[in-house]
C-alpha cells in the first residue's frame, strides 16, 4: 500500500507506525503473515488461500482509513560521530552542495532530532527522516561496492548509519561506533520505527 | 557427523529461511529452491524445516563420519557414493567412511543434500540458514570449506539399517529438464505497483523478448539483460518493501529479480513479481540462460500454486510409503 503523495509526510508515517505495530490493526487481519513498513508505504504479505486478494484489499483500506497517528514518543538515541573521518569522506561535497562551511554543515547535521521512519534494506538499518533541506545531497552516480560499518551518510533527503559493511551510493560524512544490529541480542535491532536519533560531534571515538 | 572435502564459498547450510524479522531488515533467506530442499528432507524422514546443504559449487564432495540416510535433489550431475553411480533425485544409506560426490549438473544450478535428522547448527533468529550478506547463521555465517565438520541432529526415528535406495521424479521438473537446453524458461509474473508507469511498448517487450541472466547473479538478486524497459513517469520513489521475486527496473531499464537474500526495502520501480511457485525455476537458471516472462492475474497465480501444492503433497505421500 503506497500512502505517499510524493514528498515524505511525518503525519502519514505516524499513522503507519500505529497501524503496523505489533498487535496493531494490520497484524489482526486474518491471513496476514508479514508486514514490511517502508517510508510512507507498507508491504503486506498474506496467504491467498486463506483470503482472496480482493477481500484483503478492502480490509487493508479500511484499516488505513481508521488508523490514528501514533502518539508514542520513541526512545532518543544519541550517536557520537567523528565528522570527516570516513574513508574518502564526502563531507566537503555535502558542504559545497549546501553552500556552507564544514563547521556549519556539522552544526546543521547535529542540530535536529531525526525520526526513524522504518527499519529495513539490511538488518538494523534505520531510515532517518528530518534532514534539514540544505543538506539534501544527490547519491553518488556510481555506488561504492563497500562502505564500512559505522559510516554515517546522506543519500538524497535521508541520513543514516551503515549497520554493516555494505554497498552504498550515499555520501559519507563521518564515522560512529554503534552496533545497530546484533542477531544474538534480545532486541537485535537497536532502533525501532518511531525512535529518535541525535548526532553529536566528537573529536575521537573511544 | 559429516566432513566437507571440497571448498565452495557458495555451498551453504540452508533451511526454509527466517521470515519473522523482515521488519528489522533481515532477509527471508533460506534455500533458493525450497521445493527441492523440502523433498530432500521428506526422503530422509525429516521435517520440511530441517537444514540441509545448498550446493552451487561443483564438484562437491562430502565424507560420512557416521552411518546415516541421505538424499540429493535439485540440479544434479553424476552422483557417486564411493564408486557406485546414481542419477536423479535419490536417497540411500551411507556408512561411516563413505564418500559422496556430486558432479556439475548438465541443466540447472543448485543441488540439495539432506541428512537424516538435519544439520545441527545453532538456530539464529529462529532459523539455521546461512545469511551470507550479513554473515550469520548456518555454519559460522559462511560458505563451507574443505575440512569443515558438521554434526547431524538425532533423528526422531531410528533409521533402518538398510533403507531402500530409491528415487523420485517430480512431473514439474521433468518438463523443465526437457526444455532447458533449447527454449527459454517461462516465468509467470503478477503486475506490481509501478506496472502502469511503464510504456505499453515496454510491457510488450518485457513479455515478448527474452531476458538473459548476466554473470551478476547471486543469492540476493539476478541481473538480467535484454530490451531496455522505459517508464512514462520517472519520479523517484520513497523506499518500500520488496520480496524474493520482485522484479525491479533501475534507470538502465535492465530488470533485476530479487532472490532469497533480497534486501527487505528498495527504491527502484517494480514492473512485476514472479509467482512463488515459479521462483525455483529462476533459482535453477544459470548466467547465459534466457528467461521469458508472461503476466498472469492473481487467480491464475493461485491456481498454479494449488497445482504445485498438490504435486508436493502427492510426492510426499509416496515418499512416506517408502520410508
Amino acid at each position: 500500500m503506497d500512502m505517499s503523495q510524493g514528498k515524505f509526510s511525518l503525519e502519514t508515517q505516524r499513522r503507519l507506525w500505529s497501524m503496523c505495530r505489533e498487535g496493531g490493526a494490520l497484524a489482526k487481519i486474518q491471513s496476514v503473515r508479514h508486514i514490511q513498513l517502508g517510508v510512507n508505504n507498507v508491504l503486506v504479505s498474506f496467504d491467498p488461500q486463506e483470503k482472496h486478494p480482493s477481500e484483503l484489499k478492502e480490509l487493508l483500506v479500511r484499516a488505513w482509513s481508521q488508523a490514528a497517528p501514533s502518539t508514542v514518543k520513541g526512545k532518543l538515541l544519541e550517536v557520537p560521530v567523528v565528522y570527516g573521518m570516513a574513508e574518502g569522506s564526502e563531507l566537503e561535497t555535502v558542504a559545497n552542495n549546501a553552500n556552507m562551511s564544514i563547521e556549519e554543515t556539522i552544526a546543521l547535521h547535529t542540530s535536529v532530532e531525526y525520526h526513524v521512519a522504518c527499519i529495513g534494506s539490511v538488518p538494523g538499518f534505520a531510515y532517518l527522516v528530518g534532514l534539514p533541506d540544505p543538506l539534501t545531497t544527490p547519491r553518488r552516480t556510481v555506488p561504492r561496492t563497500r562502505v564500512p560499518k559505522g559510516a554515517v551518510g546522506i543519500g538524497g533527503p535521508q541520513t543514516g548509519v551503515m549497520p554493516m559493511d555494505m554497498p552504498s551510493g550515499w555520501n559519507l560524512i563521518g564515522m560512529t561506533h554503534l552496533d545497530l544490529f546484533d542477531p544474538q541480542r534480545d532486541t537485535p535491532s537497536l532502533l525501532s520505527p518511531g525512535d529518535r536519533v541525535r548526532f553529536i560531534s566528537k573529536s575521537s571515538l573511544k | 557427523m559429516i566432513e566437507i572435502l571440497s571448498n565452495g564459498a557458495l555451498n551453504l547450510v540452508q533451511d526454509l529461511g527466517r521470515h519473522e524479522f523482515l521488519n528489522i531488515g533481515v532477509s527471508s533467506g533460506g534455500a533458493m529452491d525450497t521445493q527441492a530442499l523440502q523433498l530432500a528432507n521428506a526422503m530422509v524422514g525429516n521435517q520440511p524445516t530441517d537444514a540441509g546443504i545448498e550446493v552451487s559449487i561443483f564438484p562437491f564432495r562430502v565424507k560420512f563420519l557416521q552411518n546415516t540416510c541421505f538424499s540429493c535433489t535439485g540440479s544434479i550431475g553424476t552422483l557417486k557414493l564411493n564408486d557406485r553411480q546414481h542419477s536423479g533425485w535419490w536417497t540411500a544409506f551411507a556408512q561411516a567412511g563413505d564418500v559422496l560426490s556430486i558432479a556439475p549438473p548438465v541443466h540447472g544450478a543448485r543441488a540439495y543434500l539432506a541428512f537424516a535428522g538435519g544439520i545441527d547448527v545453532p538456530l539464529v533468529l529462529g532459523s539455521r540458514s546461512t545469511d551470507l550478506k550479513s554473515g550469520f547463521g548456518g555454519h559460522l555465517g559462511r560458505g563451507l570449506r574443505k575440512g569443515d565438520v558438521l554434526n547431524l541432529r538425532r533423528h526422531t526415528q531410528t533409521p533402518t539399517r538398510r533403507q531402500a535406495s530409491y528415487g523420485i521424479a517430480p512431473p514439474s521438473r521433468m518438463e523443465l529438464l526437457q526444455n532447458s537446453s533449447t527454449a527459454p524458461t517461462t516465468i509467470r509474473v503478477i503486475a506490481n505497483a509501478e506496472f502502469d508507469d511503464f510504456t505499453k511498448e515496454s510491457i510488450k517487450l518485457f513479455e515478448r523478448s527474452g531476458y538473459r541472466l548476466t554473470p551478476d547473479c547471486n543469492r540476493q538478486g539476478f541481473r538480467l539483460e535484454g530490451a531496455a524497459l522505459k517508464r512514462v513517469r520517472t519520479q523517484d520513489l520513497l523506499s518500500h518493501g520488496i520480496v524474493p521475486g520482485t522484479i525491479q527496473v533501475p534507470p538502465s531499464g535492465q530488470p533485476i529479480i530479487q532472490m532469497a537474500e533480497a534486501n527487505t526495502c528498495g527504491g527502484y520501480p517494480k514492473i512485476g513479481t514472479v509467482i512463488e511457485p515459479d521462483l525455483w525455476r529462476v533459482a535453477q537458471s544459470r548466467p547465459g540462460q534466457s528467461l521469458k516472462f508472461t503476466f498472469v492475474d492473481f487467480d491464475q497465480g493461485l491456481e498454479v500454486a494449488q497445482k504445485i501444492q498438490h504435486e508436493m503433497q502427492s510426492l510426499q505421500n509416496s515418499i512416506s510409503l517408502m520410508t
